[in-house]
C-alpha cells in the first residue's frame, strides 16, 4: 500500500533557455520569433528557447519565401515555386526584392542563359499598397506569370493574394 | 561529436567565405546520439548554413568508423518528439527559405561574395562585427544573405537558466533524492 507521495524534482535540459550575447550591427533589425526591434550598434542578451534559432532581418528588408506545404520538409529548388510569399519587415514607403529561378538542377542557367529573374516592388503612401511584379528574362517553360504570390506584412499577418497576370 | 565540435562551425564556414570559399558544408551528426539537445542545435545551425546535410554511413567522412556503417547513422526523426518538433521547424523554415536562399546563390555566383560570410564584411566600420564570431563559439554570428544575419546556439542550455519539471512517483521507497510527504 502507497503511503507516500514522493516527487522528484528533475532539472530538464530540454525545456531550458539559452542567453547567449548577440552583436547588433549598425542599423535597425528585427527579431524574427518575437517582431521585435533591435538599434545597432549594441549588444543584446536574448532568452533563445530550444525551439528557436535567433535570426535577425533588416528592417525595412523583403525577404521571398514560399508557403509552407505537407511534406516539404526537404529543402530543393527543383520544383518550381508554384507560389511565393514577400515578408516585408516594416512596411515602408517603398521596397522590393528579387527572386532568381531556374530549372533547379542543369546547368542551363549558365550554358543558355535559361533562368528567370522576378521583380517585386511595393509603394505604399496614403495608406495605399501598391504591389508590382515583373520579370527581367523569362526563358523557362513554366513561366512565373501564372504563379500567384501570396503577400505578407510581417508584424500584421495580412495576406494578399496578388496575380501577376 | 561534441558541442565544441559545433561551436567551431559558424566561425569555420564564415571564414571561409575569407579565402573565396563559400558553400562549406558540414556533417549534420548527432554523434552516439546521446546528446539530442546537441543534434537538434546542429540541425538548426544547418537550416541556416550554405549547404543542409545530414551525415551518411560515414562515405564522405574518410575514415569516421565508430561501428559496421562507418559513422553513426542519425536523422533528424530519430530525434525524441519533443525535441524533434523543433528539428522539423527548422527544416520547414530552411525549405520555405529557399527562394531567399537561391537568390542569394546566384548573386553569389555572379559577384563571387559569398551569402554566408563573416559580419565585418557588411559592417567593417562597427569594430565589434570583428568579435562576433570567434572559434570558440562563444559568439557564433554570420551574414545570411544581404538582409540577415544569424546567431545560432552552439552551446547547451545554461543550467542556472533550466526550468524544472516536476515527475511524480509514488513508490514505497524512500530515497535522499526524492522529497517525500506521508499520504
Amino acid at each position: 500500500m502507497t503511503n507516500q507521495l514522493c516527487l522528484s524534482i528533475r532539472s530538464s535540459p530540454r525545456s531550458s533557455l539559452r542567453s547567449p550575447q548577440i552583436f547588433i550591427p549598425s542599423g535597425t533589425w528585427v527579431h524574427e520569433a518575437t517582431s521585435t526591434n533591435y538599434i545597432g550598434p549594441a549588444h543584446v542578451t536574448l532568452s533563445v528557447p530550444l525551439s528557436s534559432t535567433p535570426q535577425f532581418v533588416k528592417r525595412g528588408a523583403v525577404i521571398p519565401m514560399r508557403p509552407k506545404t505537407t511534406g516539404a520538409t526537404y529543402a530543393s529548388a527543383i520544383s518550381p515555386f508554384e507560389a511565393l510569399e514577400f515578408h516585408i519587415y516594416d512596411l515602408r514607403s517603398s521596397g522590393g526584392t528579387t527572386v532568381y529561378e531556374d530549372d533547379g538542377s542543369s546547368t542551363s542557367y549558365y550554358d543558355s542563359d535559361d533562368f528567370s529573374i522576378l521583380k517585386f516592388k511595393y509603394t505604399f503612401s496614403n495608406g495605399v499598397f501598391e504591389a508590382k511584379l515583373t520579370h527581367d528574362k523569362v526563358r523557362l517553360d513554366d513561366g512565373l506569370e501564372e504563379s500567384d504570390g501570396i503577400l505578407r506584412t510581417h508584424k500584421s499577418n495580412l495576406y494578399l493574394l496578388l496575380r501577376s497576370s | 561529436m561534441t558541442w565544441d565540435r559545433l561551436a567551431y562551425q559558424p566561425y569555420f564556414s564564415s571564414s571561409a567565405a575569407n579565402v573565396g570559399y563559400g558553400l562549406w558544408s558540414h556533417d549534420i551528426v548527432g554523434g552516439d546520439g546521446s546528446d539530442p539537445e546537441l543534434f537538434l542545435r546542429w540541425i538548426q545551425w544547418g537550416a541556416w548554413s550554405s549547404i543542409f546535410r545530414t551525415h551518411d554511413r560515414g562515405m564522405s567522412s574518410g575514415g569516421c568508423q565508430v561501428n559496421e556503417n562507418g559513422c553513426n547513422l542519425l536523422f533528424p526523426w530519430d530525434l525524441p518528439q519533443d525535441l524533434f518538433v523543433h528539428a522539423r521547424f527548422a527544416l520547414q523554415t530552411r525549405s520555405r527559405l529557399i527562394p531567399y536562399i537561391y537568390t542569394a546563390t546566384y548573386k553569389m555566383h555572379k559577384s563571387l561574395k559569398s551569402f554566408l560570410r563573416p559580419m565585418y564584411w557588411d559592417f567593417p566600420k562597427d569594430t565589434d562585427s570583428f568579435k562576433a564570431c570567434t572559434i570558440d563559439g562563444e559568439m557564433s554570428q554570420y551574414m545570411f544573405g544581404d538582409e540577415m544575419f544569424i546567431a545560432p546556439v552552439v552551446s547547451p542550455s545554461d543550467p542556472d537558466t533550466k526550468l524544472a519539471t516536476k515527475k511524480v512517483r509514488l513508490d514505497k521507497e524512500q530515497s535522499d533524492d526524492l522529497d517525500c510527504i506521508a499520504l
